[in-house]
């Protein structure tokens, strides 16, 4: 097995060490500051002493685990749909649209523009003329979700299909005698597999961390659950979502870099041309900060907007 | 020759007889947006044949290579591979294979699956198309690096992958669109080599599209040459280079010094360079009297340094294996020469020659205007 070789002169960005240093603590103290204060608070009793009593009370609470469960299969079926929607969909308008990429690009923008109660009005408004009580069925909130990670999935997604060189290799896919559908599944996914992996996490995020339209819509999701509980036991409820916010971080953390593992050292996921590519999924283009050598997806993760929280 | 035919890459009803590479192209016409790309070009070529289209860039010979792939369609005309009308059938059904200038390959995949590409949509399992790859890659060289992701080869091992894996499904038809433009000229010159060899070995029709001269001239079995979406010319390289039809193709192909002469008589004209008459071949009716445009190619230009010559040397560039010099006529026309490297301290700037034109007969160009250009 030969080994990846090294990136070429240039193509990284150049800080020096203490500024990258300086750069990850600060960004670091952003995103743990919040936790650790939440943490704290959690396991301090009325006297200031340490306890664990008000984490563990929670876990015989009722609804939680069905609140979990229902949650988790959301979030699994929202980052599915937004990968089955969106690799097809960006290829598409990449081969086809190359000039007008910036009309879809903007129009994955319009749900940041549309506030969660319009959204719901929508839908209960689309529910009451179908046969069948749309709105009353969780998995309602698998499309809606995917809609609202949009946004930022979008463009992770077109990023990394526009560095992987999409039309040269389709072409040359074609040429080889691959239907549309082979190109897209032998040939498309496979160099933009990291960015889709990026998107179905951002989209997992968001749903354990959406809030407004599911408690509109009246289910009972964790964040729905979450804010019921702290209503009750506030010490309790913040332990829990200290730790829902960590539990998911790390899996994605694991997640990042086990995608960082034999496959990339195989070879880089990037067009093979007379010129060079730039990184499938550049940072900077997900529009929410990941510095280099990170495992994208944790910041990203804590970058996903966690809507109505 | 290798067994490149055991997985076909024919398209529906296609001949696999003798006519299975041939390429036919029938009045196709091409644009972009209101803009002509393609105008009106008929074009035939043989099974096996070592086709190249040449010519400056933006005249459309990539667009006509794209349209015998299906990889865009011609707004009129047909496309017929094989004796067969591919015009509406796609390109992953129209059995032909394409090498990229910029490579194309699967970032994803190492080298010997790249290669193998093809032969697995085609169903083939994996030992086999392994081993097929393998072959190919021996064919071009590259065996000991098959486990190689693209990222870890060069320039030139990425282009003999591209093409190894364009044959592995032994295309009727092998399209090479500028494949090593972006090579150093000792990599192209090998790559060529190695072409012509495979091209020779599995007999396959060979499309090749250059902007450089020498490179057509060197592998084609026929030339044509484009200019503004059109074919002015083609024929043997031989053909373009000693009879080019008008005044494009006498400049592009080869090096030509435009001098101006006048008819004297069938054949015959006097060059106003030299003083000299001297025999020539016509491109259009021209009368005696008749001022006419001359070309000269260097090596039909010989050079007598004497005091009293009537042309003055104004350059002289060393190329290694023999010397380029130019020469001025008093009147102000320069002419350029090639001289051998043994002449080097006898021919300096500033110096007196004498200048005789020798060889071939050069050819000429009605002043007031050019042939029409030939049509295929």
């Amino acid at each position: 097995m030969t080994r990846r070789p090294p990136p070429p002169p240039g193509t990284g960005l150049s800080l020096g060490p203490g500024t990258a240093r300086i750069i990850l603590g600060c960004a670091g103290i952003f995103f743990l500051l919040p936790v650790a204060a939440s943490a704290w608070f959690a396991v301090r009793d009325s006297n200031g002493h340490f306890t664990t009593r008000a984490l563990s009370s929670v876990w015989d609470t009722p609804g939680l685990a069905s609140a979990a469960w229902q949650t988790a299969w959301i979030a699994a079926g929202s980052a599915a749909l937004s990968v089955i929607v969106l690799a097809p969909t960006v290829t598409w308008v990449h081969l086809r649209f190359p000039r007008n990429r910036w009309v879809f690009e903007a129009i994955s923008l319009t749900p940041l523009a549309l506030p969660p109660v319009v959204l719901v009005s929508g839908l209960n408004t689309i529910g009451t003329r179908l046969p069948f009580d749309l709105a009353g069925q969780e998995g309602i909130l698998i499309p809606v979700y995917t809609a609202l990670a949009l946004p930022y999935c979008y463009r992770i997604v077109d990023a990394a299909v526009s560095s992987a060189g999409v039309q040269p290799v389709t072409e040359a896919a074609r040429m080889l005698g691959a239907s549309h559908r082979q190109v897209l599944l032998l040939v498309v996914i496979p160099a933009i597999r990291r960015a889709l992996g990026s998107a179905a996490m951002i989209t997992a995020a968001l749903c354990f961390g959406e809030y407004t339209v599911a408690s509109l819509l009246s289910f009972q999701t964790f964040p729905v659950w979450l804010d019921v509980l702290g209503q009750e036991a506030s010490q309790g409820a913040v332990a829990l979502s200290a730790l829902s916010l960590l539990l998911p971080w790390l899996v994605l953390l694991a997640a990042s870099l086990a995608w960082r593992g034999p496959r990339d050292q195989r070879g880089p996921a990037r067009a093979v041309g007379s010129g060079e590519a730039l990184d499938p999924v550049p940072a900077a283009a997900t529009g929410l900060d990941a510095a280099p050598g990170t495992p994208a997806g944790d910041l990203l993760m804590e970058g996903a907007p966690r809507c109505g929280t | 020759m290798r067994n490149l035919t055991m997985i076909t890459n024919a398209a529906p009803g296609q001949d696999s007889g003798p006519a299975a590479g041939t390429v036919d192209l029938e009045q196709v016409s091409l644009d972009y947006g209101g803009a002509l790309v393609l105008d009106n070009i008929s074009l035939h070529i043989r099974a096996g044949e070592f086709l190249t289209l040449l010519g400056p860039s933006g005249c459309g010979k990539t667009s006509v290579l794209r349209i015998i792939a299906g990889l865009a369609a011609p707004r009129e005309g047909t496309v017929a591979i094989g004796g067969t009308d591919v015009t509406a059938i796609p390109a992953h059904r129209r059995g032909a294979g394409m090498v990229f200038q910029a490579y194309s390959l699967f970032p994803h995949l190492p080298a010997w699956e790249n290669v193998a590409f093809g032969l697995r949509l085609r169903g083939m399992n994996r030992s086999r198309r392994k081993a097929e790859a393998s072959r190919l890659l021996e064919l071009v060289g590259l065996q000991a690096e098959r486990d190689r992701y693209p990222s870890q080869l060069s320039g030139g091992q990425r282009q003999r992958v591209a093409l190894a894996r364009a044959l592995a499904v032994a295309p009727s038809v092998l399209l090479l669109d500028e494949p090593f433009s972006a090579l150093d000229a000792r990599i192209r010159q090998e790559l060529r080599d190695e072409l012509l060899r495979i091209q020779r070995q599995t007999g396959v029709t060979v499309i090749f599209v250059t902007h450089d001269q020498d490179e057509a001239l060197q592998i084609s079995d026929r030339l044509a040459l484009m200019r503004l979406g059109r074919i002015e010319q083609h024929g043997t390289p031989a053909e373009l280079y000693d009879k080019p039809a008008a005044r494009f193709a006498a400049t592009f192909i080869g090096n030509a010094s435009r001098l101006t002469g006048r008819v004297t008589g069938p054949r015959r004209l006097t060059l106003d360079f030299t003083g000299a008459e001297i025999d020539a071949r016509e491109l259009g009716p021209q009368a005696p009297g008749e001022q006419v445009e001359v070309f000269i190619r260097p090596e039909q230009v010989q050079l007598t340094p004497i005091p009293d010559g009537a042309a003055t040397i104004t350059s002289v560039t060393f190329l290694g294996s023999h010397l380029r010099v130019t020469v001025r006529s008093p009147s102000g026309e320069t002419l350029e020469a090639l001289a051998d490297t043994a002449m080097r301290s006898a021919l300096r700037p500033g110096d007196k020659t004498a200048v005789t034109i020798t060889g071939s007969s050069p050819f000429t160009i009605s002043a007031a205007g050019q042939t029409p250009p030939s049509r295929p």
